[in-house]
């Protein structure tokens, strides 16, 4: 007999989750959906789309992006993890090699740990701005903002280590009222500033060429949608069935996504400030301003735990962390936030959209790659022993536990989005005009490794692909 | 039909895991071969339809009436 919960330990742990073990329908998933996508990174986001394109093109855009990329980028972890009960990186061991896998996960351990940085920031702006507008004083002080920060990590820390089912409660009440909250700020917006006014302003610095302005606006949006990936297996191997793995995206990451980014669009196009702390209470009243605040913050907790859970899985099957405790974990991966948090918040913060174009360099061969090599070159069938066998008899071992074709073409594909564009600067080159650099890159990424891993995998028999 | 004892037996001592969750592993392994690799069933042909059909109609379709609009200057 079993001396542990094997339930638990699927959900906290590197089995897979079976069917009697899920607990998420179509409804919870696209609560948690809403609950990561609506937090202050749509605000952001919208900041940034801002610069490029006045709001109805901002909409447009940002509805086009989203759509295209969440539905690509979702399709394939989506799919894998609601099918084998596996998390994204025990899935990576089938395309990156058994130990190819942990170079996707030190790269995305960094991304995330950034991002709850940004996060935990913004909960901790909206605290201040609520007690500060309590106190009667102008703003909280520096130090109180970072306390308030690292309590947010605190609160994080609390809902991941209770696991996937308080993460479902939680964003079953608050990912409603987000949307609710969302919709009355745009509301707010338009009554104290006009509607005219908000879909006649002009974009804050756009280039003079209106037609790469909006493929500006599009490709930030492809970067925000495929950034979502290292999200997806976490949560999708919980679903009872794969349409409530997959189809949740469509009302998060794609509309409540939209919905969000359209305010931080609205707001920094007429206010000049896509941060919601700096404008709900001015412009929203002290009652509202309070309320929507609180749930600002909140979603940010959500967003930060649902990122947290996802990541602390595949850490879990790293060796150093395989027999502690789920608990140990997550607080060893929440430590760097800290830090972060104390030393450096700022800077992280204020680079954001660095963060956000550096990202997308990297996600888009991840996303072409695992998505070519399940659909085109396995044919949706994965070696599931090969999964999770961690020797080289594993059918994923490839050349010592790496596939070098993947790994290859993923790091060429990285500088090759600079043919199109500078994700730091936003400078565009000519091919940019014709498909964006998420689309050309995609395009190029998923030809030449379709070629490269026929010739050099397939065809030589390794990695454990069907001829 | 892979058995939960031929799995275990290719997999002991593979895993990295301690023996009771790799017996467990093993099981739930045998359980998804059983089932064609498969836990709950993929998405279906109007999944993909629909899949495909919003990115046409709005992702694809946009840019192109947006292209038009502001022409490839």
């Amino acid at each position: 007999m079993a001396k542990f919960d094997a339930n638990q330990e699927s959900q906290f742990g590197v089995l897979p989750v079976m069917k009697e073990d899920r607990v998420y329908n179509l409804f919870d998933n696209s609560c948690i959906n809403v609950g990561l996508a609506i937090a202050t990174w749509c605000f952001m986001i919208g900041g940034s789309v801002a610069l490029f394109v006045d709001f109805w093109p901002a909409v447009i855009a940002t509805l086009v992006g989203n759509m295209i990329s969440v539905l690509v980028m979702a399709i394939m972890p989506c799919s894998a993890s609601a099918t084998t009960g596996a998390d994204n990186y025990t899935l990576a061991a089938s395309y990156m090699g058994r130990n190819g896998r942990y170079i996707l996960m030190a790269f995305i351990t960094i991304f995330q740990i950034a991002w709850l940085i940004v996060l935990s920031i913004m909960f901790a702006r909206s605290v201040s701005n609520v007690t500060a507008a309590f106190m009667g004083v102008e703003s909280m002080s520096p130090m109180f903002t970072m306390i308030i920060s690292l309590i947010a990590v605190a609160i994080v820390f609390l809902v991941v280590w209770k696991g996937p089912l308080v993460i479902k409660r939680f964003n079953n009440v608050v990912a409603p009222m987000m949307v609710i909250v969302i919709i009355g700020l745009l509301v707010i917006l338009s009554r104290n500033i006009g509607w005219d006014v908000i879909t006649s302003a002009d974009p804050i610095a756009p280039n003079d060429n209106q037609w790469v302005n909006f493929l500006l606006a599009v490709e930030l949006s492809f970067g925000a949608g495929l950034s979502w990936w290292p999200n997806m297996g976490g949560m999708s191997r919980l679903c009872k069935t794969t349409k409530a793995a997959y189809w949740a995206n469509l009302a998060g990451l794609i509309l409540a996504a939209t919905v969000g980014t359209a305010l931080g669009v609205a707001a920094a196009i007429t206010i000049g400030s896509d941060d919601p702390t700096e404008w709900m209470l001015p412009l929203g009243g002290l009652v509202f301003g309070v309320i929507a605040l609180i749930f600002v913050a909140i979603a940010n907790v959500t967003s930060n735990a649902t990122v947290a859970y996802n990541i602390c899985l595949g850490l879990k099957d790293i060796k150093i962390f395989r027999d502690k405790k789920w608990a140990i974990v997550v607080a060893i991966f929440l430590v760097p936030v800290a830090i972060g948090l104390i030393l450096f918040p700022n800077q992280i913060y204020d680079h954001f959209y660095i963060l956000l174009g550096v990202t997308c360099t990297f996600y888009v061969p991840v996303v072409t790659i695992s998505t070519i090599d399940y659909f085109v070159l396995r044919k949706k069938k994965l070696d599931i022993r090969g999964l999770y066998d961690r020797t080289s008899t594993s059918v994923y071992s490839y050349w010592g536990g790496f596939n070098w074709v993947a790994i290859l073409v993923f790091a060429l594909a990285m500088p090759f989005y600079l043919v199109f564009l500078n994700p730091a600067t936003l400078v565009y080159q000519t091919p940019f005009m014709y498909c964006t650099a998420s689309g050309g890159v995609f395009v190029v990424v998923a030809i030449v490794y379709y070629i490269l891993a026929k010739v050099f995998l397939v065809n030589k028999g390794i990695g454990g692909y069907r001829k | 039909m892979a058995s939960h004892e031929e799995v275990y037996k290719e997999l002991k001592g593979r895993t990295g895991l301690n023996p009771d969750i790799e017996d467990e592993l093993c099981r739930r392994i045998s359980v998804i071969e059983n089932s064609d690799g498969e836990i709950v069933p993929h998405l279906t042909k109007g999944d993909w339809i629909a899949t495909w059909a919003l990115i046409i109609v709005a992702g694809i379709i946009p840019i192109l009436v947006e292209a038009f609009r502001y022409g490839l200057q």
